[in-house]
């Protein structure tokens, strides 16, 4: 997609967008002023997009520290009058739920929406959390669109309706409707030219009075529940062929999808259909009207029966009750995401028929297929985690700390790749900042192993500055290692506070992770460069060694932005004549650059590699030149 | 419509009864996995069918499985393929195709890149990549007609291995059967890449096309 293209004010042309890229063609749409949000698969794209169009369209557009200073801060936006959208993933609104829960009783006088991906099958490595919860945790409202067209209409929508019920709206999607692409004819574009206006009323902005609290939980409910018939006639939510037909189907999100594919395949007109694309307030008289006189419903959703429980408490409410099939008697999985084949099965169980593909092969294809060599995932070629990582294993090596002798907490993001092979270095991996507090509480516990947090700079930046803070201020002995390769790697290289650049076209300052730690008081800080096997092995002795809290800044640019930079001036060469194909190199860096040639000696991949000089610095009979970077 | 139009065209009508196209596109990350599945989606773009693609992206480039979905036709509702519902699979890595078995079935072809990606287990002799005859075999078990080649060495003949991914766009080309004419798949390649890469990447494509229509050919005698 042209970014330009994106922000194309001509109405009811037709473009291919993904679906976070429709969510921010919505947003142009709504004349949004304010986006933020904190990178997270599936849902980093929408900023991503408006980044590079923020200044002609006169939007203001950058990533925040975290999830809940994005929604804080889109929030003073939201309460000034003027629009403010918020990006998160699922465990980013977790993070943000404090925020989120507080401005609920506020309320806003802008539009403010808040867009949260969820992944169901872990697509992303993250826990399965279905957040359609926290609109009834928040009691605010909640759209899910199922396709990239109706994420378009349904963010426009979410802005008209925050403003004329003063909530904020929550967008919710999962990885198959944010990273699926299709066709999404556009709207045309409101010029907002709003004046910022904020007046003091402490008894809707503050909560510390009960009375007013109370008022304001009083507000939000009468709110929320006046507008059920306001939400319940969008088109996101979809009848088709209501007769008197028996049996009944209610789906959400990508599992309508699947739906309409298999009832068309197998031509199943007989069956009354309903999408329910508001999670909250749930349509309630549309489904009671549904129900009615069916002999039996399924409910189709991914994840967590949401729906259901809501379809079997409008039941309960009838006469004549019709049998609810769904998650809760075992008729679709809880785990993992839907396929065609979830909703042939558990179409086939409720109308008696089967709808399962026959294969043609005489056996099962589990018993002819081999046990295929997993691919873990593995740090690319060049990149300076492995230098880190490579000297935290060689440091334990030569305190002869033993195999498992040494604890090594890992973090959230590509640090994390450190726990596969060849590392096998990280012990745990909880959420954002946790390397450092897991670490103490190992400590607090009783457990006399050395401990080494490992985590990159965006993450510490995030979460693990409190934690360090902690560590300081009860003088427990982890040593910190920031990855520092100046960017938000995993999520596609959105900058972090400590980048050295700016951030769409608003200044940003590179903030040093040394001075910080410095500014609270650790007492043993050191900067490194990973590509120093040597230098980084000895800091790394040095802080183990150290009787208190320390930390290490392993500083070098990600190897992926060193080729975006065009930096890698050569890559390795072996000289074969003297490599013995001991695979010294693959068993300590594992780099997928390093393959083996025909001979059974070691050869470069030179499409893959990026330069560095970690496997002529492990090759213990020096067969193997150096690439080279320029800075 | 169709490539094919010379003859009575079993596959135009098959896209007619199924109401769609579906490719599968798998391989390892870094291999070009979403340039290749964007390159089938604008093609088919270019014969104004309805076309929708799904990816999981984030950890495409660390080393891990990548696998992703392209269909088109008259109307779309979700970009997965269904299991045993692909009508061609990319594998742009041997083994890949094994791992993404459950897209095969009667009406596959399968587009093999022979050239392996070796996990760091089978280097360090751990575990065993498995044969190519093997591989191959166990796709037809399922139904599949496989044309395989080397896309590496392809891309090595026009002086770019990065242009290895369009010589299976050539192939799916060359296989006449996905309603999209040789000329729009070359539109679409103009329109997607750098005008720099375009001379090589044709280059790539042609010599993709020419492999799989001398495989077909084969196949026919």
């Amino acid at each position: 997609m042209n970014h330009l293209e994106i922000a194309s004010d001509s109405v009811g042309r037709t473009q291919f967008l993904m679906g976070n890229e429709a969510l921010a063609r919505g947003a142009i749409e709504a004349g949004v002023a304010f986006v933020t949000g904190y990178p997270g698969t599936p849902s980093s794209e929408v900023i991503g997009s408006l980044t590079p169009i923020a200044k002609k369209l006169g939007m203001r557009v950058e990533w925040a520290v975290n999830e809940k200073v994005a929604l804080e801060l889109a929030a003073g936006v939201a309460f000034t009058g003027l629009r403010a959208l918020v990006t998160m993933k699922n465990a980013g609104l977790n993070v943000a739920a404090d925020p989120l829960l507080s401005i609920a009783y506020s309320g806003v006088d802008g539009g403010l929406v808040i867009y949260v991906a969820d992944d169901p099958s872990c697509h992303s490595g993250m826990e399965e959390q279905d957040s359609r919860f926290y609109a009834s945790l928040s009691l605010l409202p909640m759209l899910e669109p199922s396709n990239p067209q109706e994420a378009k209409d349904a963010v426009v929508e979410a802005f008209n309706l925050s403003e004329e019920l003063k909530l904020p709206i929550i967008v919710r999607m999962t990885t198959r409707v944010a990273h699926s692409s299709a066709l999404v004819t556009s709207g045309p574009i409101q010029r907002l030219t709003r004046k910022p206006r904020f007046e003091k009323d402490v008894s809707r902005h503050t909560r510390a009075s009960p009375i007013w609290c109370l008022e304001q939980h009083h507000r939000l409910d009468r709110r929320v529940r006046e507008s059920t018939g306001l939400f319940e006639k969008l088109p996101l939510n979809h009848l088709l062929m209501n007769g008197e037909e028996r049996y009944g189907i209610v789906a959400s999100g990508v599992a309508w999808n699947y739906l309409i594919e298999v009832v068309k395949e197998f031509g199943l007109n007989d069956l009354a259909l309903l999408k329910i694309g508001v999670v909250n307030p749930i349509p309630s008289n549309l489904i009671r009207r549904f129900l009615e006189k069916k002999k039996s419903i399924l409910v189709l959703e991914e994840l967590e029966p949401y729906v259901e429980l809501n379809v079997k408490a409008i039941a309960s409410e009838l006469v004549d009750r019709p049998i609810i099939h769904g998650k809760i008697d075992g008729t679709t999985p809880r785990v993992g995401e839907f396929s065609h084949e979830t909703v042939r099965k558990a179409l086939g169980t409720l109308i008696e028929k089967d709808l399962t593909y026959h294969q043609i092969s005489s056996k099962p294809i589990k018993e002819v297929l081999p046990e295929l060599p997993a691919r873990s995932l593995q740090f690319c070629p060049g990149c300076p985690h492995v230098g880190t990582y490579t000297a935290i294993n060689r440091a334990i090596n030569k305190l002869r700390l033993g195999k498992e002798g040494a604890i090594v907490t890992g973090d959230i993001g590509c640090t994390i790749l450190g726990m596969n092979k060849p590392f096998e270095s990280c012990w745990t991996e909880v959420c954002m900042g946790a390397s450092i507090s897991i670490a103490a509480g190992l400590k607090y516990g009783g457990i006399s192993k050395p401990i080494v947090s490992t985590i990159g700079d965006s993450t510490f930046f995030h979460s693990g500055l409190p934690a360090l803070v902690n560590l300081v201020l009860t003088n427990t002995k982890v040593v910190v290692i920031v990855l520092d390769n100046q960017i938000t790697a995993m999520t596609g290289h959105q900058p972090s506070p400590a980048t050295p650049r700016m951030s769409a076209g608003h200044p940003a300052k590179t903030i040093r992770i040394e001075d910080v730690a410095k500014s609270i008081g650790v007492e043993f800080v050191r900067v490194v460069d990973p590509f120093d096997l040597n230098a980084t092995t000895e800091a790394v002795i040095a802080a183990l060694n150290f009787n208190g809290p320390s930390v290490i800044v392993s500083r070098r640019m990600c190897a992926l932005d060193a080729r975006r930079k065009g930096i890698i001036e050569s890559l390795a060469t072996i000289d074969s004549e003297k490599c013995t194909g001991c695979l010294a190199c693959v068993r300590l860096i594992g780099c997928p650059a390093l393959v083996l040639g025909p001979d059974k000696k070691i050869a470069v991949d030179k499409l893959q590699c990026n330069g560095c000089n970690l496997c002529a610095a492990v090759c213990p009979y020096h067969a193997i030149t150096a690439g080279k970077w320029s800075y | 419509m169709c490539s094919c139009m010379s003859v009575p065209c079993h596959h135009c009508r098959e896209v007619e009864l199924l109401r769609q196209f579906n490719v599968v596109v798998t391989g390892v990350g870094g291999q070009g996995n979403l340039l290749l599945t964007q390159l089938v989606a604008n093609s088919a773009r270019k014969e104004g069918f309805q076309v929708q693609t799904g990816e999981t992206l984030g950890m495409a480039q660390r080393g891990g499985s990548v696998t992703s979905f392209v269909r088109y036709g008259k109307e779309v509702s979700t970009p997965i393929v269904p299991n045993h519902g692909s009508h061609i699979l990319i594998s742009l890595e041997p083994m890949e195709a094994l791992r993404a078995i459950r897209y095969v079935g009667s009406s596959t072809s399968v587009l093999l890149n022979t050239r392996r990606r070796v996990p760091i287990q089978v280097i360090l002799g751990e575990q065993e990549y498995p044969d190519l005859r093997q591989i191959e075999g166990i796709l037809k078990s399922v139904g599949a007609i496989v044309f395989s080649f080397d896309a590496v060495e392809l891309g090595e003949r026009v002086g770019d291995v990065r242009s290895a991914n369009v010589t299976m766009l050539g192939g799916m080309a060359a296989l006449g059967n996905s309603c999209i004419k040789v000329e729009s798949f070359k539109e679409a390649l103009k329109q997607t890449l750098h005008e720099k890469l375009l001379h090589v990447n044709l280059q790539a494509f042609n010599l993709g096309y020419d492999i799989v229509t001398s495989l077909k050919s084969e196949l026919h005698r």
